[in-house]
């Protein structure tokens, strides 16, 4: 409990969210122009929020905090560590820059109602993805979860085209049924072990000697189904393409940035913690189980991709075989592996936003979204095709981007616990990634049919986010320490 | 009764149905007084914000159920609804904020100096579920309206 | 929920899983003989006697999300009607 008033910035990064997603719906009804202003100034107040907390925690050491006055393990504990700072900044930091975005995009695209709205959805969004990265007990957690779930939901279906209200539809149903088995799976672990602090449950399972009964190893596949599906690994992710596909590019860039991440962190987090590594490891075999999954998600995500004629569902897919990377770095179960799977949740979220916001500002300008109509666009906006270059390349994995640190480390990891074959799939993976990414920038900048070009003028607007999300992918890819160093505490104090 | 004046009675087939209206007259008062009931004992009886809440608002889904949705955006207007809402919410939060000024914990009642420490305690439980019973009455009746609008 | 056609039913289907699980939490939170938690100035009631309150909150917010969903499910369901003119997911595979 050290840190004095710094203590109460974990909560306050929730409660400001959820406040101003409140209040936006009545300012939208006097003034609707201020609504926009009050979203931007609320998400750059949380953004900047989320950088102090890290600095004070690298300073001071995890911060745990209780609500009501009451002494964990009886009442709600929240608890922030370095890993719940690293999340915070990146969660913040893209919603901030999504609702900076925003602003120019969806200015055609939804009535004028519907904006306070969508500007309310983004704000309960940020804050449920704050509880969930802060929560220390498992019910917290999955409160959270489904605040998210439902606000991302509406946002799907915002802009009410047809294909858009039916792939939510379907992300309700299939991500309905997550809730569903990940609740259920809590209710196992309470029967067992009467408490629902993750930490207590940790050493209750302990003390009375009950991991191997039946109870807890089906609340242990429950927890890890119910999640699965939310974050769409591998053979349960088929929500994803069309979710992504017909969503706007900005809430795309959000979900697959902030939303996915958060329910992997959720995982990681409640099967280190809960459960512990030994428990996983050899016990149940499920890191091996993760292996296999990730290392088919990595391959058949990107083999899918190459064969796309969409652009968005093709990151779509791209973003199913980069969740097999985080993956593969948990499922190799040593301290490096798991650094090496969080930095590469970090550097992939940064990259694909700034990938679907430079696809938006096309989208924006031009209405295109089929790879082949591509033709020559390196010529009929140069600035977003560079920038989506740049972005591009760093997904895949060339020196000096923040995917190559990422993957050398995953590639070092895997060969450091012996699984060579592993280090085979990243480079079958990182190959396929290049191929559908390398069709494109070549076709939109060496393309040699003869088309009629006219430059378009690119709004400056929706211009800056993207680059300054494709200038992170390199600031991160040199100076990749930064957020490494955020991460290697933790790996101590998971594993 | 000067409540029921500026209502079009008329349904859509201009029917009126005696029997269901005056039922529904002299029945809503009582539902919404279990509600308050349910909301206000929340910290002695089963019951509190949601469960109170939701029962004030079944009274006015039956309104709206009996005399249709023209009368109800006329009793209960989307502002004042969105009004509820949104400061139901912020109450709750503020609360919370509240406790933090005093340099208690988040909602850590027992820090607050006004009155002793156990009444303390129950006035802001009291007053916290107070503003979740209108928030949610607001918020079911909205959605019900909603629902039954055309182009949502 | 995946062997019925009608978008409805597929909801129901899964309101009525929901409430299965909130079975379950009732059952955990049950002893015999029990007392509800509420203090009581007059008795003395040992805290052995008392029901659990906590299944109870649990079920109580899980409740409420389940309502938010199927507000958010049945508008979802109410524009879809609006747009394709049916609610068979044959058909609506047909017409996308």
């Amino acid at each position: 409990m050290e840190g004095g008033v710094y203590n109460h910035i974990p909560i306050l990064l929730v409660i400001i969210p959820l406040i101003s997603a409140y209040l936006i719906p009545v300012l939208g009804h006097f003034y609707k122009k201020h609504t926009y202003t009050l979203s931007v100034l609320t998400s750059l107040f949380v953004f900047l929020s989320s950088i102090l907390l890290a600095f004070i925690i690298v300073e001071k050491g995890p911060i745990s905090y209780y609500t009501v006055g009451v002494e964990p393990p009886l009442a709600v504990e929240v608890f922030a560590d370095h890993l719940t700072a690293l999340m915070a900044i990146l969660s913040s930091g893209l919603t901030f820059f999504t609702i900076f975005y925003s602003k120019s995009f969806i200015r055609n695209k939804i009535p004028d109602k519907r904006k306070v709205t969508y500007y309310s959805l983004i704000h309960l969004l940020l804050g449920s993805l704050m509880w969930i990265i802060i929560g220390a007990d498992i019910f917290n957690i999955f409160v959270g979860i489904e605040i998210l779930s439902i606000s991302s939901y509406t946002l799907i279906a915002i802009s009410h085209e047809r294909d858009a209200i039916l792939s939510a539809f379907n992300y309700l149903l299939l991500g309905s049924i997550g809730s569903a088995l990940f609740l259920l799976g809590i209710g196992y672990l309470y029967v067992m072990t009467g408490t629902l602090n993750l930490t207590d449950i940790a050493t209750r399972i302990i003390e009375l000697e009950i991991g191997n009964s039946v109870p807890i190893l089906t609340s242990l596949g429950l927890i890890v189904t119910g999640l699965s599906v939310k974050s769409a690994i591998f053979p349960l992710h088929f929500w994803m393409p069309d979710a992504y596909s017909k969503a706007l590019s900005p809430i795309c860039a959000l979900s697959s940035g902030a939303i996915v991440n958060a329910m992997l962190y959720v995982l990681i987090r409640i099967l280190l913690t809960v459960y512990g590594i030994e428990y996983i490891s050899h016990t149940v075999p499920l890191t091996t189980l993760f292996l296999w999954i990730s290392g088919i998600a990595m391959i058949i995500g990107s083999l899918y991709a190459v064969f796309q004629s969409d652009v968005k569902r093709m990151l779509a897919y791209s973003s199913v075989s980069q969740i097999g990377y985080v993956l593969l770095g948990f499922g190799v179960g040593t301290h490096l592996g798991f650094s090496a799977g969080f930095l590469h949740l970090f550097n992939h979220a940064i990259a694909k936003a700034a990938l679907f916001f430079a696809v938006g500002i096309v989208v924006y300008k031009t209405g295109i979204t089929n790879v082949r109509d591509f033709d020559k666009m390196g010529s009929r906006m140069p600035i977003t095709m560079s920038l989506f270059s740049i972005s591009a390349i760093a997904m895949v994995g060339l020196p000096p981007t923040n995917s190559f640190f990422s993957k050398f480390l995953l590639a070092y990891a895997s060969a450091d616990s012996g699984l060579w074959i592993f280090v085979f799939v990243i480079v079958i993976s990182t190959l396929l990634t290049a191929a559908y990414f390398f069709r494109l920038i070549a076709l939109s900048f060496f393309s040699s049919t003869n088309k009629n070009v006219e430059k378009k003028k690119e709004p400056i607007s929706l211009i800056i986010p993207t680059a300054i999300l494709t200038i992170a992918c390199l600031v991160f890819g040199i100076g990749f320490s930064i957020p490494l160093s955020l991460l290697e505490p933790v790996a101590g104090l998971l594993l | 009764m000067l409540y029921w004046e500026g209502i079009n009675l008329k349904s859509n087939d201009g029917t009126r149905d005696v029997i269901v209206e005056t039922i529904v007259r002299l029945i809503i008062p009582p539902i919404q007084l279990f509600g308050l009931y349910v909301v206000m004992h929340g910290h002695l009886s089963p019951g509190g914000g949601f469960q109170g809440g939701v029962i004030v608002a079944s009274t006015f889904l039956l309104f709206a159920l009996v005399f249709g949705l023209k009368n109800i955006e006329k009793r209960f207007k989307e502002l004042h609804r969105t009004l509820l809402d949104s400061f139901g919410v912020a109450f709750y939060a503020i609360m919370g904020l509240v406790c933090i000024i005093f340099s208690g914990n988040y909602l850590d009642y027992q820090a607050i100096p006004f009155l002793s420490m156990e009444q303390m305690v129950k006035a802001s439980i009291i007053l916290i579920l107070i503003a979740l019973g209108l928030k949610v009455a607001a918020i079911v009746t909205s959605i019900f309206v909603y629902s039954g609008k055309e182009g949502v | 929920m995946i062997a019925k056609k009608n978008l409805i039913k597929k909801f129901i289907g899964f309101n009525i899983m929901e409430s299965s699980i909130f079975l379950f939490f009732i059952i955990i939170g049950d002893k015999e003989g029990a007392i509800s938690p509420i203090l009581l100035r007059n008795h003395e009631v040992s805290t052995l006697e008392y029901a659990n309150p906590l299944p109870s909150v649990i079920i109580i917010t899980a409740i409420v999300i389940t309502v938010g969903t199927t507000a958010i499910a049945m508008a979802l369901i109410i524009k879809i009607y609006e747009e394709f003119g049916t609610l068979n997911t044959d058909d609506i595979r047909g017409l996308w």
